[in-house]
């Protein structure tokens, strides 16, 4: 059967097939790094950065000394120095608070007056001031083997109710509410797509998960000092997502005072929701052959036409 | 033209979109970087396999799942294509009870575990990563099918230090450029012997523009789960 048109379609259909190729290499020369294909990534080599950290913390503290006494916050919070820089919080709301007299780190300590007995409800905000950063808690060992991306529920000195703790011990903490929101950004602008386990803390142990956004995958207990809520992301070269949630510590507050120690030394009850995961989705692992099978029938059928019933 | 060569034409297309995948696989994997000091690797002497586990994607060799343990550390399951991509898993079928398995996992270990049971489950099944000190290897089943799942289970027998002896990079054939070899000769082939005498330049004239395609997809590689989600789309509506 003769197809006149059919040879203008075919010369078509060949210009396209070029021009498919062309396209593909400029496809994949924006979305594909010849250097990206590393197997096991060094942290420092993340394709992933954080841009943005906010923190809006809530606390109830009581002085139980005979003395006026200061709730400080610093500005900066420990790095290790030589993997990664600081986490340089910038206070942008902190009303009521002073500038104290002495500072561990620069720039100065803030700080609330709270007077002998007195039980004070204090709220700062604060944004991270050094982006893009890695968190790790000072001193510690760069994990060099695990993750594609930053894990900072392991590595993270964000602030800790038990930080302030130490501090000062004659401040009695009562509440603890943390809403922490972070932007993370695939910082490569080209190559495959990157997958990984985000992981903040939820400190102390028996916090309460009260809100995320979006919703947490399952909650960690790697880290034995802190639960952490986890994600799991993928990011295309250049993407970035929002992240944010929201714990208590304890898990309910009443009037009476709270022991410490006990809720400090308990494990998981079991309070946060969602829980972790007992399941995981199994992954599609195999390319169909049907239509390979078609593709060969196909010519097969062609050839076969060709030569016998033509 | 002839009808016929239309037909032809058609199927050395859907032939070339697997070659794309191929291709673009292993020549992503010819540009591999692997830092080996601190690369976990699966061992299986019985089926051939001693390869790099990667936490990036799938379409990078054996996977394995973030949300799982690591070695010694409960229950770790790890993912791996059966079919293209360099089917890591492809012979996983050929495991029986009894078989070691040993993942080397720096700063944990040489991780030895014994296979306990092999399982068929459907695509849908979600794997339980509570399960104690076991590890699951799991692909695709049947082969040429993403249907249902192959599940390998074996128990942790020992764990004991890494020896000092360093994985080096598998010097394996230049397996993309055979590819585009075989495409080329094929489609040479093909033209040469092809009945209808008037149509045969077509037909060379389109294995060369393919040779081009996959030359192009060699020297800069198309992510091929883009691809691959193509396939499974049109084999999902052809039902094939």
């Amino acid at each position: 059967m003769d197809f006149n048109n059919l040879n203008k379609f075919c010369v078509v259909l060949i210009f396209l097939i070029i021009v498919l190729g062309f396209s593909s290499s400029v496809f994949a020369e924006s979305f594909s790094d010849n250097n990206d294909q590393e197997a096991w990534i060094q942290e420092n080599s993340s394709s992933l950065l954080f841009t943005y950290l906010e923190a809006n913390i809530h606390v109830i503290i009581k002085n139980n000394n005979d003395h006026a006494e200061f709730f400080k916050i610093s500005q900066q919070y420990s790095g290790d120095g030589s993997v990664s820089p600081p986490i340089t919080w910038k206070v942008v709301s902190s009303p009521g608070a002073v500038k104290m007299a002495k500072n561990i780190n620069s720039p100065a300590d803030l700080g609330w007056e709270i007077n002998a007995g007195q039980t004070r409800d204090i709220s700062f905000k604060l944004v991270s001031n050094s982006t893009p950063f890695y968190i790790i808690m000072g001193g510690s060992t760069p994990n060099t083997y695990w993750p594609i991306i930053n894990e900072p529920g392991l590595m993270a000195s964000w602030f800790l109710p038990n930080e302030i703790d130490y501090l000062d011990p004659n401040l009695d903490l009562k509440l603890w509410q943390g809403r922490f929101c972070f932007w993370i950004k695939n910082v490569q602008s080209k190559g495959p797509r990157v997958e990984g386990i985000v992981r903040a803390p939820i400190v102390p142990i028996d916090s309460n998960l009260t809100a995320s956004d979006p919703k947490v995958d399952f909650i960690s207990q790697m880290n034995p000092s802190a639960q952490t809520a986890a994600w799991d992301v993928t990011l295309y070269p250049g993407q970035s997502k929002h992240y944010s949630y929201t714990y208590q510590w304890p898990i309910k507050t009443s009037g009476t005072t709270v022991d410490k120690q006990s809720n400090l030394q308990t494990t998981s009850s079991g309070s946060s929701d969602p829980k972790t995961p007992v399941s995981v989705p199994t992954k599609s692992t195999g390319v169909p052959f049907g239509l390979f099978v078609v593709g060969v029938i196909v010519i097969g059928a062609g050839i076969g036409y060709a030569k016998f019933l033509r | 033209m002839k009808l016929s060569t239309f037909f032809v034409l058609v199927g050395m297309l859907i032939i070339t979109l697997y070659g794309l995948i191929e291709v673009s696989y292993y020549a992503s994997a010819n540009n591999l970087e692997v830092n080996n000091s601190d690369t976990p690797y699966l061992e299986i002497p019985k089926i051939g396999i001693d390869q790099a586990i990667n936490n990036k994607s799938i379409d990078y060799g054996i996977y394995h799942e973030p949300k799982s343990a690591q070695p010694g550390y409960g229950t770790v399951a790890l993912f791996g294509h059966r079919t293209f991509y360099g089917s890591p898993f492809l012979n996983l079928d050929k495991l029986q009870t009894g078989d070691n398995i040993t993942v080397e996992w720096p700063g944990i270990g040489n991780v030895e575990y014994q296979v306990i049971n092999t399982t068929i489950v459907p695509a849908s099944y979600l794997l339980s990563i509570e399960q104690g000190n076991v590890l699951f290897l799991i692909t695709c089943y049947p082969l040429g099918s993403d249907k249902e799942r192959l599940m390998i289970e074996a128990k942790q027998v020992k764990i004991y230090p890494i020896g000092k002896s360093e994985k080096k990079p598998a010097n394996d054939p230049p397996y993309a450029l055979i590819i585009i070899i075989c495409f080329f000769l094929g489609g040479t082939i093909l033209s040469f012997f092809y009945p209808v005498k008037e149509d045969q330049f077509i037909i060379f004239l389109t294995t060369i523009a393919i040779t081009l395609l996959l030359l192009l997809a060699y020297f800069f590689p198309i992510p091929p789960d883009s691809i691959e989600s193509k396939l499974s789309w049109i084999n999902d509506l052809l039902g094939v």
